[in-house]
């Protein structure tokens, strides 16, 4: 089951009105119908439940009471990592379209460049 | 040998230092590589700059402080440019979409929504889509610059001769993206890190690391951070875990990591007022401010946290009530309506903060319902309780206004008090539910039953009543017997005044009831004290029953067991009998006197009615109950309502975790014969109380009594052992021992009561999940088996703690001097 949170299964706004959020399950719901995308629709219905259900959306937040929570190995993480480069900062995002003539940076070598 | 040149000794040789295997080294990352370095200052030197040419749409996204956008319309698409920036970037790509939607088409602005859709379709990996997006963008426009960076950047290889612009962008995304230099100085830290331990020189490099990776890989910090931050969790010294949850970013609801740093103070003796603070911080300054969650998952949250704390403390509240029961705990006394108190206010700030929280409802009910142990057991103070009680039902019912099970209690509590007009809105409610069960479709009866014994309060209103009592007469439930109706229509002809009426209608309802003298007058009483008849006319009632119930050993069995039966009647009515203080407990001793004789006149009676109201616990004669069901055992297997009568008596009493001896065998008996069963109400009331004890259903039929001395493995080989008639040689002499009399069934009621409850006590005592126990609470209780001639397990002795209470499964404290230095910061 997935752990993303609930607005995100959906692809709507965590600040959805619910209206919102039954339109777009009902839309996913008819892409992933039950009989053909079994898996993926049980996903879909419990990301729904608990975006609707403050209290169930609230327990997932908090995290359960049981077991402490166990440290992940080293490797893991850093293969986790690797799959997904990072998303730029908006800043830097914004700064990459500096106009092609701006000075930008000292007559040095530029990252990637020896 | 001795230093002949200067007199002294020669020093011993010195041997190396071993070479400490524990200490873990420090993350080697003193080199850092060139390329990482060359990245940093490039980042830290990057600035966002406008051209003299820019267009003012891409300025005013630029620089959104700086300047004014020429149209003013443009800045909330500017506003809403540089959000859908910043839902791209933290991953939220649908929030991206619909805060784009609204721009128009035709805005200057709109190139950034291509930008956008494409960026989005980029970081996926959808490199298709992306270009689709970003073909059409201008590119003279800062939109499609970056575009191209970014294009640029995924197809970067390196050259020789002198970069473009475009080349150290790309390079730089490159770099970035690809490369990574973070994550292989992550990778290279972590490879020589043992799991198990943080240290100072760990947490200095994440430090460091951490000061120049966090902006261009914020998701790579939060990971290694967070697992520092679990491993850190075991470190002897807390600053380490508080310095990290300062740094580590938490989720956007708790940047802080408050609900982390609360669950790691739990584990302290004295970290109370440090939950406190950090709970404070959070529900007070972070859950607000999150702009991620809706209002009522911020609410629920809120609430979840309360009613957490709430709970826990009313588990140690139930914990402590275990010993109160016996008796052992005046010192308890005081504790106990402080952690009462406690719970009270959790569960009240649960459903202040989402009123909606029915656990939380539920749950207070349940604290209040079982009233402080210390309550002393009068009127007053019943009725102080129900008021609280109906105080907390109102407050549910309005909650969650479809919710069944409060109203159903209010308009119970409110008929019984004569409240009806309080009553009236909850039963409107309940009928617009249709509901099935045999109370829900009586209602209207019961409103006009009630109506009755209310209007009867004042002689005026008596013509009233007797017209409302019609109105109930032809609604009367097909499931309950008519004998009383015609006793309150005869008390309210008397009410009216009209004696000769009422001695007319008096014979005729006892002629009905037939030879049961202590069955009619107990109706009559009842009649007349429901219709409020005023004293004069009650005495005389009242003082034949009691002459009555004095000679409680001169009432026919028979009338007694359809006495009982009456009274259960009036408690499915939910009209409670108003002698229950005083007759009742006699009744009910009476009866199980009755029962206890041998070969008595009951032993092949159908006792269900009068055994259901026996279970119901509401006088004082509670141990006069538990007797007298506990003589109706043989009937348990052959009679539902018995079962059921055993199973009620038992299914609030949960201050143990195993099941009462033959409460699984009834249990299990109902399981069997519920469907089976034709009377309307029964079959609804045995199919609700199947599903409040369905916990027994987890029990395996081995369980019913505790296990046999420890010198025999299995109960059965006791029997077998006495049974054993093939050898005659054998000593037939049954052994005298405590248990075996209880097998053979040979305990006085006394014994078997003071077994029951040293059973109970070590069962509480051996319960892992609590304890440990006051060692004076342990001695106390060997004392108590020693008296009783029972085994006392050696194992419980173990249990003792010290005097004074620790949090559950809690460390000594630990550094408590740091802490509250470092708390000062």
């Amino acid at each position: 089951m997935s752990h993303d949170p609930p607005h995100q299964v959906l692809g709507i706004d965590p600040l959805a009105s619910p209206a919102e959020a039954r339109r777009r399950y009902l839309e996913l719901v008819r892409q992933f119908p039950p009989d053909r995308a079994a898996a993926r629709f049980r996903e879909i219905h419990a990301a729904y439940q608990a975006f609707t259900d403050p209290l169930l959306q609230a327990e997932t937040l908090l995290g359960g009471e049981g077991e402490p929570e166990a440290a992940r190995p080293w490797k893991e993480i850093i293969a986790e990592a690797a799959e997904t480069p990072p998303r730029l900062d908006v800043d830097l995002l914004l700064a990459l379209g500096n106009p092609w003539h701006e000075p930008e940076e000292p007559e040095e070598n530029a990252p990637g460049e020896r | 040998m001795a230093n002949k040149k200067k007199g002294r000794r020669k020093p011993p040789p010195r041997r190396k230092k071993p070479r400490s295997p524990g200490r873990p080294d420090a993350p080697k990352t003193a080199v850092r590589s060139d390329a990482a370095e060359a990245l940093l200052r490039r980042l830290r030197t990057l600035r966002v700059l406008c051209g003299p040419d820019e267009h003012p749409a891409d300025v005013a996204v630029c620089h959104p402080d700086a300047t004014q956008p020429p149209d003013p319309a443009w800045a909330e698409d500017v506003d809403r440019v540089r959000e859908a920036l910043q839902a791209v970037a933290q991953g939220e790509d649908e929030r991206s979409r619909q805060l784009l939607q609204a721009l128009p088409r035709k805005s200057p602005l709109s190139p950034w929504r291509l930008l956008i859709a494409g960026l989005s379709d980029w970081y996926r990996g959808e490199q298709e889509r992306a270009a689709a997006a970003w073909d059409r963008l201008d590119p003279q426009r800062r939109p499609g610059r970056i575009a191209a960076a970014l294009r640029a950047g995924e197809a970067f290889q390196r050259r020789s001769e002198r970069a473009t612009s475009l080349d150290r962008r790309a390079a730089l995304v490159h770099a970035l993206r690809s490369e990574r230099p973070a994550l292989a100085e992550a990778e290279q830290a972590t490879r020589q890190a043992r799991l198990e331990d943080v240290s100072a020189d760990q947490l200095q490099w994440f430090r460091q690391w951490q000061a120049s990776w966090s902006s261009s890989e914020p998701e790579l910090v939060k990971a290694i951070g967070r697992n520092l931050l679990v491993i850190a969790r075991d470190h002897p010294d807390n600053r380490m875990v508080e310095q990290l949850a300062s740094r580590v970013p938490g989720p956007a609801h708790d940047p802080a990591n408050c609900l982390r740093l609360m669950k790691y103070y739990e584990l302290f003796v004295d970290g109370e007022e440090r939950i406190a603070a950090v709970k404070q911080r959070y529900l007070q300054q972070d859950l607000p401010a999150c702009r991620t969650l809706s209002a009522p998952v911020k609410a629920a949250v809120a609430s979840k946290l309360h009613y957490r704390e709430a709970r826990e403390v009313a588990g140690e509240l139930q914990r402590r009530r275990n010993f109160m029961r016996f008796g052992m705990g005046r010192r308890f006394a005081q504790a106990e309506q402080e952690l009462r108190r406690q719970a009270e206010r959790g569960f009240r700030a649960a459903i202040e903060a989402y009123p909606a929280h029915r656990q939380a409802h539920q749950d207070r009910l349940r604290l209040l319902e079982q009233g402080p142990l210390s309550d002393p057991s009068t009127k007053a103070a019943e009725q102080a309780q129900q008021a609280r009680v109906a105080e907390a039902m109102e407050q549910w019912a309005s909650s969650l206004p479809e919710d069944i099970a409060p109203r159903r209690w209010l308009v119970h509590h409110y008929l019984e008090n004569d409240r009806l007009d309080e009553a009236t809105p909850h039963v409107e409610m309940l009928q617009r539910q249709r509901l099935t069960d045999p109370w829900g479709r009586a209602l209207g009866w019961r409103l006009a039953l009630f109506g009755a014994m209310s209007l009867a309060r004042r002689k005026r209103a008596v013509g009233q009543a007797e017209a409302k009592l019609e109105e109930a007469s032809q609604r009367w439930p097909a499931w309950l017997g008519r004998e009383w109706l015609p006793f309150l229509q005869a008390a309210l002809a008397w009410r009216a005044g009209e004696d000769e009426r009422f001695a007319a209608l008096r014979a005729e309802a006892e002629a009905a009831v037939g030879d049961f003298p202590l069955l009619r007058q107990v109706m009559l009483y009842a009649a007349a004290r429901r219709l409020h008849l005023p004293n004069p006319q009650v005495k005389p009632l009242r003082d034949a029953l009691s002459r009555m119930l004095a000679k409680s050993d001169g009432l026919a069995p028979h009338d007694l067991l359809k006495t009982g039966a009456f009274l259960w009647d009036l408690e499915r009515i939910g009209a409670l009998y108003p002698g229950y203080r005083t007759h009742a407990g006699t009744i009910c001793e009476a009866l199980g006197d009755e029962l206890a004789a041998p070969e008595g006149a009951l032993s092949a009676e159908s006792l269900g009615p009068a055994a259901l109201w026996l279970a119901g616990r509401r006088f004082g004669a509670e141990s006069g109950s538990t007797r007298v069901l506990s003589l109706l055992i043989a009937q348990v297997e052959s009679d539902p309502l018995v079962a059921a009568a055993y199973l009620r008596e038992h299914a609030e009493c949960r201050h143990q975790t195993k099941p009462y001896r033959h409460e699984l065998q009834a249990f299990r008996m109902l399981q069997q014969r519920a469907d089976a069963i034709e009377d309307p109400f029964y079959h609804h009331y045995i199919a609700e109380l199947l599903e409040k004890t369905k916990w027994l259903d987890e029990y395996s039929d081995e369980a019913p009594r505790r296990p046999s001395p420890s010198w025999l493995d299995d109960p059965a080989d006791l029997e077998a052992w006495f049974e054993d008639e093939e050898n005659p040689d054998e000593d037939d002499t049954p052994c005298d021992c405590i248990n075996c009399r209880r097998d053979r069934g040979e305990l006085s009621d006394k014994e078997a009561e003071a077994i029951e409850e040293v059973e109970l006590l070590e069962e509480a005592l051996a319960d892992e999940e609590f304890g440990p126990h006051p060692p004076e609470v342990i001695e106390m209780v060997r004392q108590m088996a020693a008296a009783l001639g029972m085994d006392f397990d050696p194992d419980l002795a173990d249990k003792a703690g010290p005097a004074s209470s620790r949090r559950r499964g809690s460390r000594p404290a630990r550094n408590s001097q740091n802490a509250r230095s470092s708390s000062r910061k």
